[in-house]
């Protein structure tokens, strides 16, 4: 009989951090370079270079690091994992391993806050690619400067990683840290998963998931895995400790390689580099400046401003939509302008081209009944093609909505002289006709007419002749 | 005009008088290296052209009354472990026969700065990786007192180039002793500043925790200046500091106000009774000259020297490992997998002193032995440099022979393997406690072999070292034996 097993998934993402130089020398990081182009002896590792550390990335690494809540080492520094592989230039990658930047941190999904084992620095290595069957190194990547963030194994089942990834991606966005890109490679994550019995102790024997390529990608891995672990367990099989790699194409995972005989590392101290030392006031000051991020701003919308969630998830799905909107909000009703972009915006690029107060403008006109919603769309169309201010518009094109009495007067009596039979349907009992004259009503008035206005004037005038039998 | 024993400084104010050109001098310069250097050994690479074009530059700029650095014109070498753009750097390695860098080392660069003109590069053991210079993957350097017996090393090229008489002024570089070992068996003076002095850029590491540029000197006065032109924090090597002031006591220097401290552990090392007592006899002269000088005991630095073999073979396999073959050096043919591709190059490039430092080192570091070895040593080296903190309490500096014996016969033997080794030993704990240290010639011994002390100091003294140096030179007339004894015989 199958037992019923849980699964328990820890997760390594590695963010490129957005630097203008790598994490060491002056070297442009700029992706999709030509190969080998954004190299220099200090990233290529010749003999005599020394690294020099870009005080960015420890800026962006400690922003991280903050956000995440971590605790902070005041006084962090580099190590040497020293491996031989192609793509690896001095024969070492320079990481944090004994003294992160970063330790105890949690991320909240939803409602549960997941634990953040370690956040900490390290440089990229370069990028191997098989052309007609050779080996090509691309330095190009060697040397950027790479976050790493180590959840804890609390995990448990693939559609958590998703979204805890959806979560993560959408936080570094907000930090602006990185372009956590996965076709790109700025954003990469390796998955540890173990399956066990409820109240069974994690077991030792975790499997690596390597060479996902989307959180789609990442999910149906685990699952796929899952089920492989859960199958050999309950057939009373062992799992063994290894690395293995996704396969898109064939949707399994498939052996790398075993984890039993170990790289043995041989991590000692970067000698290179001194100790990277942070002031408490300046991690303090660091911290006080934290943009605002996705969660609480979700939070304020839906919860003071009484944004729809629907809405609300639209409009936070990117950082520039989610600043273009509060800006708006400032002058008009929030819960219009989130209407407003979420049905006429979205295929825009934001921030858009006219600025939040004229847009705002537009909404509130529509609102006070100066502008009908179909003229603001109109409005709001050539504000975009033209960059002119809405009033300017408005007053060219002769749109401004009429609310004078004597003038709606006027076309309510010409529509009900001339649209008797609708009249007619009115009287007899149809009582939507009325959206007919008033439509009509409109189209006489090219749009100006307030319609408010000329609907209630229609229904006293229908009444009176209700009442005049 | 010979100008062998002559100061830089004397040089520099001869050049600027109009008493002598910069071509003049570089001339001088090289028909002693032509008479000498097919003996010694010392070069491993020359660029006269070059250094006749920058000789020619500082005459015009003489000549046009220009004001010209402290360096004009003097003949200097570097060790072929420092980068220089338009020059090769081979590090004695067949790894990096065909290398040329194309970037200079931080201290080339300011010596160029300074009007230094660099004649050349020097000899030394494969990456630095030895005592005698016999290690080097073209040819043994000889000893200019002796050309059966070695000029020391991992600097010996540079060494003999001074204490040979072809340059006043050469560049070594040191991981546990290697400037002050061959300074003392050549009979001039070495200098190992603090460590984080010196830029290390543009010098290929060997243990970085440890590495650190330093000069030769036939005179005092020459090695203070040069070292004043490497000193400095430097940008690219984030290692380094600018340090205390860069001044010497000059009239204010008053030597029986210090203490000298003596350490017991180090005097008992010393194989060679001729060395013992020069000490004793500095030692008579100090005291006589109001100097306070006592016995102390201190770690044995035959520990120090344990600890050393750990930590820089450790530091050495990783920094080597870049030595791939992959960027640069020999691309080895017949393989088929980077695996074979990367141990072919290793195999085929290093030699086997380097192959067996890297594989000491890598032992020392993997899981299974790291917490014996190099965590251990760690330890030690912690413990070295606060009982050397400590002293600095009581004691200004210390004095020691600078090594157990003068230099020995060339020939690698596995019985003097061991000799060799210890050579080192008492260079070794100024180097784990990253303090500077300066060795000072103490006349010759019968043989005509050189004799030679070691001045140890707190960071940031060399200013200290070398005023008291000087003090010890005029009380006992020890001063630098710059000799070329072509008698000695051309092969062992």
């Amino acid at each position: 009989m199958s037992r019923a097993l849980g699964m328990v998934v820890g997760l390594e993402i590695h963010l490129q951090l957005k630097t203008n130089s790598k994490m060491f020398c002056s070297c442009s990081t700029e992706f999709a370079a030509p190969a080998n182009t954004n190299t220099c002896p200090i990233c290529l590792g010749w003999p005599g270079t020394l690294p020099s550390l870009n005080q960015r990335a420890v800026f962006f690494g400690l922003q991280g690091a903050l956000g995440l809540n971590c605790d902070i080492n005041l006084e962090s520094w580099f190590d040497r994992k020293n491996y031989f592989y192609p793509d690896l230039p001095k024969g070492y990658q320079i990481t944090q391993y004994q003294k992160p930047l970063g330790y105890n941190g949690t991320f909240r999904v939803g409602k549960k806050d997941f634990a953040i084992q370690k956040v900490h620095l390290e440089e990229d290595a370069g990028k191997i690619n098989y052309i007609n069957g050779n080996m090509e190194i691309d330095f190009n990547r060697a040397g950027i400067p790479l976050l790493e963030i180590v959840t804890e194994p609390e995990i448990s089942s693939p559609e958590q990683a998703r979204n805890f990834l959806r979560e993560l991606r959408l936080f570094f966005l907000y930090l602006e840290i990185s372009d956590c890109n996965m076709q790109e490679g700025s954003l990469r994550c390796d998955a540890n998963i173990s399956m066990r019995k409820v109240g069974e102790e994690l077991s030792p024997n975790q499997v690596e998931l390597k060479n996902m390529n989307s959180f789609q990608a990442v999910a149906r891995a685990l699952e796929y895995e899952g089920k492989r672990q859960s199958k050999i367990l309950n057939e009373g099989g062992l799992i063994k400790r290894e690395t293995r790699g996704w396969d898109g194409g064939k949707q399994k995972t498939y052996f790398l390689r075993s984890k039993e005989q170990g790289v043995d590392y041989r991590y000692f101290s970067e000698p290179d580099l001194p100790p990277v030392l942070l002031k408490q006031e300046f991690v303090n000051s660091v911290m006080g400046n934290l943009p605002r991020q996705p969660v609480e701003r979700q939070k304020k919308w839906t919860e003071e401003w009484e944004i729809g969630e629907e809405e609300a998830a639209v409009l936070i799905a990117q950082k520039p939509r989610a600043e273009y909107f509060e800006k708006t909000a400032c002058f008009a009703p929030p819960q219009e302008v989130a209407k407003w972009i979420k049905e006429n915006l979205l295929q825009f690029d934001f921030p858009l081209e006219i600025p939040p107060e004229d847009l705002a403008d537009i909404i509130n006109r529509v609102g006070v009944g100066e502008l009908s919603s179909t003229k603001g769309k109109e409005v709001l169309q050539l504000a975009l093609e033209t960059r002119k201010k809405p009033g300017e518009i408005i007053r060219e094109k002769g749109w401004k909505q009429v609310s004078d009495e004597e003038f709606i007067k006027q076309i309510v009596e010409k529509v009900l002289q001339e649209n008797p039979e609708v009249v007619q349907d009115y009287l007899s009992g149809k009582e939507k006709a009325i959206q007919n004259l008033i439509g009509k009503a409109m189209k006489i008035s090219e749009g100006r007419a307030n319609p408010r206005l000329v609907g209630n004037f229609l229904a006293s005038k229908l009444k009176e002749r209700e009442n005049n039998g | 005009m010979s100008l062998e024993n002559k100061s830089a400084s004397y040089i520099f104010h001869l050049l600027k008088k109009g008493g002598i050109s910069a071509r003049e001098l570089l001339k001088d310069c090289r028909e002693r290296f032509n008479e000498r250097d097919h003996k010694l050994n010392a070069f491993v690479a020359t660029s006269w052209k070059r250094a006749e074009k920058k000789a020619k530059k500082i005459d015009e700029k003489r000549k046009a009354g220009e004001e010209l650095p402290p360096l004009s014109g003097i003949p200097i070498a570097i060790k072929d472990n420092m980068a220089r753009r338009r020059d090769t750097m081979t590090c004695c390695s067949n790894f990096l026969a065909d290398f040329y860098p194309g970037y200079s080392a931080t201290v080339v660069e300011k010596l160029e700065k300074a009007g230094a003109v660099i004649i050349g590069r020097t000899n030394m053991d494969e990456m630095a990786m030895g005592s005698t210079t016999e290690k080097s993957a073209y040819f043994p350097t000889r000893n200019p007192h002796d050309l059966h017996r070695v000029p020391g090393g991992s600097s010996g090229g540079s060494a003999a180039a001074v204490g040979g008489g072809i340059v006043p002024l050469a560049l070594g570089s040191e991981t546990g002793g290697s400037i002050r070992q061959p300074a003392s068996f050549c009979g001039v003076y070495g200098l190992r500043p603090t460590y984080g002095r010196v830029s290390r850029f543009g010098l290929v590491a060997y243990a970085s925790s440890l590495d650190q540029i330093g000069p030769f000197a036939a005179d005092l006065d020459d090695l203070w200046l040069i070292f004043c032109h490497l000193a400095g924090k430097d940008e690219r090597d984030q290692t380094t500091f600018a340090g205390k002031d860069l001044k010497r006591m000059g009239e204010n220097f008053d030597p029986p106000g210090l203490r000298v401290a003596l350490p017991r552990e180090y005097l008992e090392k010393v194989e060679d009774e001729e060395i013992s007592k020069r000490l004793e006899h500095v030692c008579v002269s100090l005291e006589k000259a109001g100097v306070k000088i006592e016995e102390v005991s201190l770690i044995d630095p035959i520990r120090a020297l344990a600890v050393y073999s750990v930590i820089a073979t450790a530091e050495a396999s990783s920094n080597l490992a870049r030595f791939d073959g992959i960027r640069f050096g020999p691309e080895p043919e017949g393989v088929d997998n980077w695996e074979d591709f990367i141990k072919k190059s290793r195999a085929e490039g290093f030699g086997e002193e380097v192959k067996n430092r890297i594989a000491l080192g890598a032992l020392v570091l993997s899981s299974e032995y790291r917490k014996d070895y190099f965590d251990r040593a760690l330890m030690v080296r912690e413990e070295i440099r606060k009982e050397l903190e400590e002293l600095w309490q009581r004691f200004d500096l210390i004095l020691s022979p600078a090594t157990p014996t003068p230099a020995f016969e060339l020939g690698s033997g596995m019985e003097i393997s061991l000799q060799k080794y210890m050579s080192d030993i008492l260079a070794i704990p100024a180097s784990l406690a990253g303090m500077p240290a300066i060795s000072l010639p103490a006349g010759l011994n019968e043989d005509g072999l050189p004799l030679g002390l070691q001045l140890m100091g707190p960071m940031w003294s060399e200013p200290l070292l070398i005023d008291f140096a000087e003090f010890i030179k005029q009380i006992t007339g020890f001063g630098a034996e710059v000799k070329f004894r072509a008698e000695g015989g051309s092969g062992s």
